[in-house]
């Protein structure tokens, strides 16, 4: 017998064979928690509006207690998020108790109610990352996003205190015709800061199926393809061409992601669904537990994946399309639907690979 | 090794079973936190489960003699080994 003690491993190595083991097993390694749909901005492209909404937002305690059957589950990453989660006025005796029981978690945040205070209470709670949506570079653009007077300065002041402070911090934009002309300057602030920075190329529509703003101010895939460039230079340098990332598309099953696999989401009324995106299949944690909830879900997935005539199963462009299963259930209430925007995205895709 | 001594667990660290294996979580930032990680195997998780503040080394001791066949001298030499890595990671005071 060998007592062989606390034995330092490289973190990214550990997490690689812990999570391949849990995908494996489909057991829930990292999640999303909704903590709250309140939001101090209105921007108009936000996809939370016309989620269900129920009388009550999870208490204090309701969550604590979720989060000891998360933990007993052997979930290892959280992420909280809103609304926006500051907002929650007991936001930080959930993250203590989150650490306390020893999740590695993010906030996902609009950062304007990050002062000195703030952060350095995030510092004491121990978070891993702070991620906040980061629109544009221009005040005019960023408030007209918003819809907040000064969002700008107090977001691009709270990234800087945050910075100062050591606390990891990355920054996200959602790329749209308003802010398209900006993402390259934005790109630019946060290397000059060290700090992470990702695009998105697409808005998703609002949960209740409309899609405005996805119409009216998506950009094309040429367009994100050329920000893609701008914004990761070092991706495309040593090519000289496109770099085509792998599709992880599949023709025998509908779900390419992690849910059911490692993944789910909690919305503030304590129901489980899928992923962010969509408020389905909304199976009460409250009354039934985690545990259930999760199995529950793991079969409802399973059955999806099996949906005989599978829509895009023999279709010529699935290798291009960035569909997604959820996205078709807000737009057609149907999980097994081809989607206009998906279908003219990969149109175009797959005319660039064919022509360059 | 000193048996009468009181070993406490720091309220600082956490013990986390993931996919089969227990590691030891820090609640506060440290500069290692980044990178590395630390696990403990099966009889040190014995051990560390052993450590709560009341229990005696040498009773610690006797207590792992009944699970394991090892010799007295072999086992309080592990321990100790075991105690000045639980330390240096600040894992207990
Ligand atoms: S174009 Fe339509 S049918 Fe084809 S892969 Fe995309 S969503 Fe499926």
């Amino acid at each position: 017998m060998t007592i062989s003690v606390a034995t330092k491993k490289e973190k990214k190595e550990f997490f690689k064979t812990i999570i391949k083991r849990a995908e494996k097993k489909r057991n829930p390694f990292s999640i999303m928690f909704e903590l709250t749909y309140r939001c101090n901005f209105r921007c108009p492209h936000c996809y939370i509006q016309g989620s269900h909404k129920d009388k009550k937002e999870l208490n204090t305690k309701k969550i604590f207690s979720i989060l000891d059957q998360l933990k007993d589950m052997e979930v290892y990453n959280i992420g909280f998020t809103g609304g926006e989660p500051l907002i929650r006025e007991d936001i930080f005796d959930i993250l203590s108790y989150g650490n306390r029981c020893g999740f590695k978690f993010d906030i996902l945040s609009n950062g304007y109610l990050i002062d000195e205070r703030i952060a350095d209470r995030l510092g004491e709670v121990n978070v891993n990352k702070v991620d906040i949506t980061f629109n544009a570079i221009t005040p005019q653009v960023f408030d007209q996003i918003t819809q907040i007077k000064g969002s700008f300065k107090r977001v691009k002041k709270a990234i800087d205190i945050l910075k100062e402070k050591g606390i990891q911090t990355a920054i996200k934009s959602t790329c749209m015709q308003i802010n398209k002309d900006e993402i390259t300057e934005v790109s630019r602030f946060a290397r000059n800061l060290g700090i992470l920075y990702t695009i998105d190329g697409e808005i998703l529509p609002c949960r209740n199926g409309c899609a405005t703003w996805v119409n009216r101010y998506s950009i094309d895939s040429r367009e994100y393809e050329d920000l893609r460039r701008k914004v990761y230079p070092e991706m495309f340098r040593d090519e000289g061409k496109r770099v085509k990332t792998k599709s992880r598309r599949r023709r025998d099953r509908m779900f390419y992601c992690g849910v059911g696999i490692t993944s789910f989401s909690i919305d503030p009324y304590g129901k489980m669904n899928f992923c962010l995106e969509i408020d389905y299949p909304r199976c009460n944690i409250l009354s039934e537990g985690v545990k259930t909830c999760w199995e529950k879900l793991k079969k409802e997935v399973d059955r999806l994946n099996k949906t005989k005539d599978f829509v895009c199963r023999d279709c010529d462009l699935l290798k291009d399309c960035g569909w997604c299963p959820g996205r078709s259930f807000i737009e057609t209430g149907s999980f097994n639907n081809c989607s206009e925007y998906f279908r003219k995205r990969a149109l175009e895709r797959s005319k660039e690979e064919r022509y360059g | 090794m000193d048996e009468k001594r009181v070993l406490k667990k720091s309220p600082q660290v956490v013990s986390r079973k993931i996919e089969g294996e227990v590691i030891l979580i820090p609640l506060y930032k440290s500069s290692d936190d980044l990178s590395y990680i630390y696990t403990l195997n099966e009889t040190a998780v014995n051990a560390w489960e052993l450590i709560d503040g009341k229990k005696r080394l040498g009773q610690i001791k006797e207590e792992l003699m009944k699970t394991y066949n090892i010799s007295d001298e072999k086992l309080a030499k592990q321990l100790d080994g075991l105690i000045k890595d639980l330390k240096s990671i600040k894992a207990i005071v």
